[in-house]
């Protein structure tokens, strides 16, 4: 029963070490892409690029509202607050058939911008505001001249039971916050794929056979003893646990940590979880012997001795064959993330230390 | 003096579509932040005349493919810096009907996003946007129906002038646009076409295409290279007959033919000199051709020909040559070798390069519409 704790912990060790590496590279890929911002921006698109009229979601990261809250010229904003989205999105559409119009003034030789006034909202005697006036107005009337589409079909939705300007922004606020949240979901699904991926690279180019690895913790007592006695050390230490990444959440701003310094964090933890496993002098990693075992060399001669490179191509073929399936599953266990794995291997090792006074006591 | 700068782009990589050559690579050059730190490195060399094509592409992408139209013409200003009061031609480019796919913002997302960027106080007046027109619109079912829209913006939204691009795969006697020549002549309205053999062309299948209104010689209708076939829409010859039609029509031929053209006093570059000569309104700019300082001497020749040199205008074709030499260095050497001529041939310092940037387009951008 023991070994099979033992292994357990062994490989969750492992994958703990990979993980971190893994977490971190992703973590500064995203951040070197300015990924975030990028979702963002597309999954904008995916609304308000609309062929059929405008794409608005151009127009409105082009609006001072939402172009001011990018970091720099070439950059996209990471946030949108919904309450500032409302109010530029509605003004976007309603300026839709209402550009500034210019007018040449032939004496001063200069341009003069004419800009259309706002309708203003119409009151009843006791000063509440008139159903459907003002800027709801405008708002009913640009969306009526939209070409039809799957976009002015939903603006037109907003426009339901929408009396009066606050509601239109509540409306358009609340609809901004679900889909962000459902943007938050998608942008889950597509890290834990870049996870993966990037998992079955490291797994790949360290050679992580979580197969090969596992039958030798069996096998090799001593190993597993030395890997068993590292994990239970470094699990000890709470200093060790891995700081959860910060969770992509698109209805709240990101934390403001600098570029540079969080890169910096990431290049650090992914390199001691790199010396650490590479201390444990474990069974990973490229070798001769590895791809083609212990086999002899077939015997060439002399003057055919070039033959041993397509000889040594089969061998390696066929070991990156039987290896696939190892480094499949390293790559799926080191999507579940660095946090995932220590709590795996405190539980493994809690369950070692209740288990062992019984099998002493035998 | 007020200088003008006849020829220049500000319309994004949104508004090119993906099948154009190079754009891709441009895209990520210039959105992905990591080649785009890479790319500011290599444009803070600028100057050093590195001279190497990943210098000059990274520019280009940094450059031409920010995100808005703005921050390209922003650019553009700051190489201005220190000449007063400057003013740019803006041609709008459509490439929707080109056959090269949709981009990811359509023409109307364009216009809408250069008229509000205008109307801020600081740029009315500077930047002079030209109408990008191509008769193949879907919404153009009549002649009468396009000039109506070209009408539009012109009395509404402070267009100066026009800019077509046969290239993309229509010819300039299109029976679409005599409407359009028609207000336009009668206007005084200035019109920019393409006249260089370049990179962007038609890519549909030129075997659906219909055969030129008016025929001439120099067309090859047999040809089914796309890249050759542009030859037709673009051949200067065309201009003929759109001129017999409309002879005080006010129109520009860009990039005068073409820097090879030049060089080597090629039938495109002969063919453009007769047009200037022959008809009263029309004009040449230098842009992109001035990229190739062999050229500088024969413009100089004909800045100074008599009823040549009052019709060339200077223009740099920003941001498109920006991958040949900057806006600056273009600019500048142009404008250095003009006055070493000037001043070898006894003339007064800088009489060239202000004729073609000052003098000049006053006539050309003059229009019912606008005064410079
Ligand atoms: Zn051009």
């Amino acid at each position: 029963m023991n070994i099979f704790i033992d292994v357990a912990i062994s490989m969750a060790f492992v994958f703990l070490l990979f993980s971190i590496m893994v977490s971190g590279i992703c973590e500064m890929w995203q951040m070197l892409k300015r990924k975030r911002a990028h979702f963002l921006r597309e999954a904008l698109e995916d609304v308000f690029n609309c062929r059929q009229n405008k794409n608005y979601a151009h127009l409105l990261y082009a609006h001072p509202m939402i172009d001011r809250l990018k970091e720099r010229k070439q950059t996209y904003p990471q946030y949108i607050p919904s309450a500032i989205f409302a109010d530029a999105l509605i003004d976007v559409i309603r300026n839709d058939s209402k550009l500034p119009r210019f007018r040449f003034d032939q004496e001063k030789k200069e341009f003069v911008v004419l800009q259309d006034a706002y309708s203003v909202d119409s009151t009843d005697a006791s000063g509440n505001v008139l159903a459907g006036t003002g800027v709801v107005a405008d708002f009913t009337a640009a969306v009526e001249e939209l070409k039809e589409s799957d976009l002015k079909q939903m603006l037109r939705t907003l426009l339901l039971g929408v009396t009066n300007y606050d509601q239109l922004k509540a409306t358009t606020a609340r609809w901004f916050d679900d889909y962000m949240a459902s943007t938050t979901t998608w942008y889950k699904r597509y890290l834990t794929r870049i996870l993966f991926i990037s998992g079955l690279v490291v797994a790949i180019i360290f050679n992580v056979d979580a197969i090969h690895l596992a039958k030798s913790f069996y096998k090799d007592k001593l190993l597993r003893e030395r890997v068993v006695d590292a994990a239970i050390q470094y699990a000890s230490n709470e200093a060790n646990r891995p700081a959860t990444p910060e969770a992509v959440n698109f209805n709240s701003a990101p934390e403001k940590i600098s570029m540079d310094s969080a890169v910096q964090v990431n290049v650090d933890a992914v390199t001691a979880a790199y010396r650490r496993a590479e201390l444990l002098d474990i069974p990973i990693g490229w070798n001769i012997e590895r791809v083609v075992g212990y086999k002899k060399y077939p015997q060439f001669t002399v003057h055919s001795r070039w033959l041993k490179l397509p000889w040594f191509a089969w061998e390696l073929l066929k070991y990156i064959v039987l290896s696939l399936a190892g480094w499949l599953i390293t790559a799926a266990a080191l999507s579940y993330g660095a946090d995932y794995w220590f709590n795996m291997l405190s539980k493994f090792i809690s369950i070692r230390t209740a288990v062992k006074p019984k099998e002493e006591k035998k | 003096m007020i200088y003008y700068n006849c020829h220049t782009h500000i319309f994004s990589a949104q508004y090119v579509p993906n099948n154009v050559v190079g754009v891709p690579i441009m895209n990520v050059l210039a959105t992905d932040p990591i080649s785009s730190r890479v790319t500011k490195f290599f444009s803070k060399v600028r100057y050093r005349k590195i001279n190497s094509s990943v210098e000059r592409v990274a520019r280009f992408a940094e450059i031409g493919l920010g995100t808005r139209q703005e921050v390209i013409f922003n650019y553009l200003e700051d190489y201005y810096k220190g000449w007063g009061d400057v003013r740019f031609v803006v041609l709008m480019m459509d490439m929707e009907q080109m056959g090269a796919g949709n981009p990811l913002s359509n023409y109307r997302t364009q216009v809408e996003e250069l008229v509000k960027l205008r109307a801020r106080g600081t740029y009315k007046d500077k930047l002079l946007p030209f109408l990008f027109v191509d008769p193949r619109k879907a919404e153009f079912s009549t002649g009468e129906k396009l000039r109506d829209w070209v009408k539009m913006h012109f009395e509404e939204y402070g267009f100066v002038g026009i800019k077509m691009y046969p290239a993309l795969g229509y010819y300039p006697f299109d029976e679409k646009l005599d409407a359009l020549y028609a207000w336009a002549q009668e206007k005084f309205i200035p019109i920019t076409y393409h006249c260089i053999e370049g990179v962007i062309y038609y890519r549909g299948d030129v075997k659906s295409l219909r055969p030129p209104r008016f025929p001439n010689s120099k067309h090859n209708l047999t040809e089914t290279k796309n890249e050759r076939y542009q030859r037709n829409f673009t051949e200067p010859e065309n201009y003929f007959d759109v001129l017999k039609m409309f002879p005080e029509l006010k129109i520009n031929l860009g990039h005068f033919a073409g820097e090879d053209e030049i060089k080597k006093n090629g039938p495109w570059y002969q063919t453009v000199k007769k047009l200037i000569a022959e008809h009263e309104n029309v004009y040449a700019d230098v842009s992109f051709t001035l990229n190739d300082t062999g050229t500088h001497e024969q413009i100089h020749r004909d800045i100074n020909t008599k009823g040549i040199g009052e019709k060339i205008l200077f223009g740099t074709d920003y941001y498109v040559v920006e991958k040949n030499k900057d806006e600056a260095m273009l600019r500048d050497e142009l404008r250095n070798k003009l006055n070493e001529l000037d001043v070898a041939a006894g003339a007064a310092k800088d009489s060239s390069f202000n004729q073609i940037a000052a003098y000049n387009p006053i006539p050309f951008l003059t229009s019912a519409y606008y005064r410079p």
